[in-house]
């Protein structure tokens, strides 16, 4: 198999494991009735927070979409902190500090999780620049290879150019 | 850009998507090998979450403030917990040998049945708090019962397994850091 055949195999290779480990977006289907909260904002903290925080003993699924045991603790215990007036961020600091940052789908910006956050940029910029560097390549106006006898025939025609303009 | 050779691009134009793969590869494969379920807690070197509980079987009540000053290991258990079955010997064992105290923690469970379950399998525990609605649970982050915690005796978490314990976590992990605990002790 020639080199270039391998590249391009390995190249959809690649392409195929990147389709199949983009993760699906959670769905958006609640597993019990959603309660009432006293006011809208509480209301859209706590619908916030169950999308955003993760079923633990699931694969995949938020305290929303999930109907495991746990989850509906969970979804309780968000419902009790936002009922008595914490906001958002007091809610993920009450669960990070239990279950570690795996209980949120995003993962905070620190020094831990640099490497997760910066490589899709770094991955982005590897590629435009790739791009690039093809794009100037296929459109650079290139010197034609002449061989020995082509060349000579060239350098012919040059001259007697320049003497058909001289006399 | 142009900090990289343009010799570079020439030479491996068809082998970088390759090499990419095999660099990918090679961390999925390494991946497969790591246990999903095991996450490591925020809790270890932390204080453990303070309870006061009832004691399943009698009318007092069992308190993380009861076993301050002393090494001791809470194990979260429940009679509907298959795996719990599993570890149980272990315990009995640990409990025989008078290693360590063992505080049991009756996660969503019914008391009767949770008391049938002992009756059956033994009981390993000086103490079995109750916590009938989970809510300790969740202050201690459970996710997958049976969990067990080693604590100190200034209260401070010094190890957490999830899932059924094993001999081979008992002799390599936990029984060193208690001889090491009650070392320090002394």
């Amino acid at each position: 198999m020639s080199r270039r055949l391998i590249g391009r195999l390995a190249l959809h290779a690649l392409l195929l494991t990147g389709l199949i480990l983009s993760a699906h977006p959670p769905r958006l289907m609640a597993a019990e009735p959603l309660p009432e909260l006293p006011t809208p904002e509480q209301q859209q903290t706590y619908e916030r927070l169950i999308r955003e925080l993760r079923c633990l003993v699931c694969k995949n699924q938020n305290l929303m979409d999930s109907n495991a045991d746990l989850a509906a603790d969970l979804r309780r215990k968000t419902h009790e902190i936002v009922t008595d007036g914490k906001s958002y961020g007091e809610v993920v600091e009450y669960m990070t500090a239990r279950f570690g940052n795996f209980v949120m789908y995003r993962p905070p910006v620190k020094a831990s999780t640099l490497a997760l956050w910066s490589l899709p940029f770094i991955a982005l910029a590897v590629l435009l620049a790739i791009i690039l560097h093809r794009v100037r390549k296929r459109y650079a106006v290139r010197p034609s290879q002449l061989d020995e006898a082509e060349r000579k025939v060239a350098e012919d025609m040059l001259r007697n150019q320049g003497r058909d303009s001289s006399s | 850009m142009h900090m990289i050779p343009k010799a570079f691009f020439k030479r491996y134009r068809g082998g970088l998507p390759f090499v990419v793969f095999c660099a990918l590869a090679v961390l999925l494969v390494i991946s497969l090998g790591k246990n999903p379920e095991h996450i490591p807690s925020p809790l270890i070197g932390k204080s453990a979450p303070e309870f006061s509980l009832p004691d399943l079987g009698n009318h007092r009540t069992v308190s993380t403030g009861d076993m301050r000053n002393r090494v001791w290991l809470l194990n979260i258990w429940a009679s509907w917990c298959a795996a719990c079955v599993t570890e149980h010997p272990l315990l009995n064992d640990l409990s025989n040998r008078k290693i360590v105290e063992i505080v049991g923690l009756n996660y969503k469970d019914v008391n009767a049945d949770a008391i049938a379950w002992l009756a059956r399998y033994g009981n390993p525990y000086t103490h079995v708090a109750v916590d009938a609605g989970g809510d300790i649970g969740i202050d201690y982050g459970v996710y997958g019962v049976p969990e067990t915690f080693l604590i100190d005796t200034k209260g401070l978490i010094r190890y957490k397994h999830i899932g059924p314990l094993t001999r081979e976590i008992l002799d390599d992990e936990i029984l060193p850091l208690i001889e090491l605990l009650k070392e320090q002790e002394t």
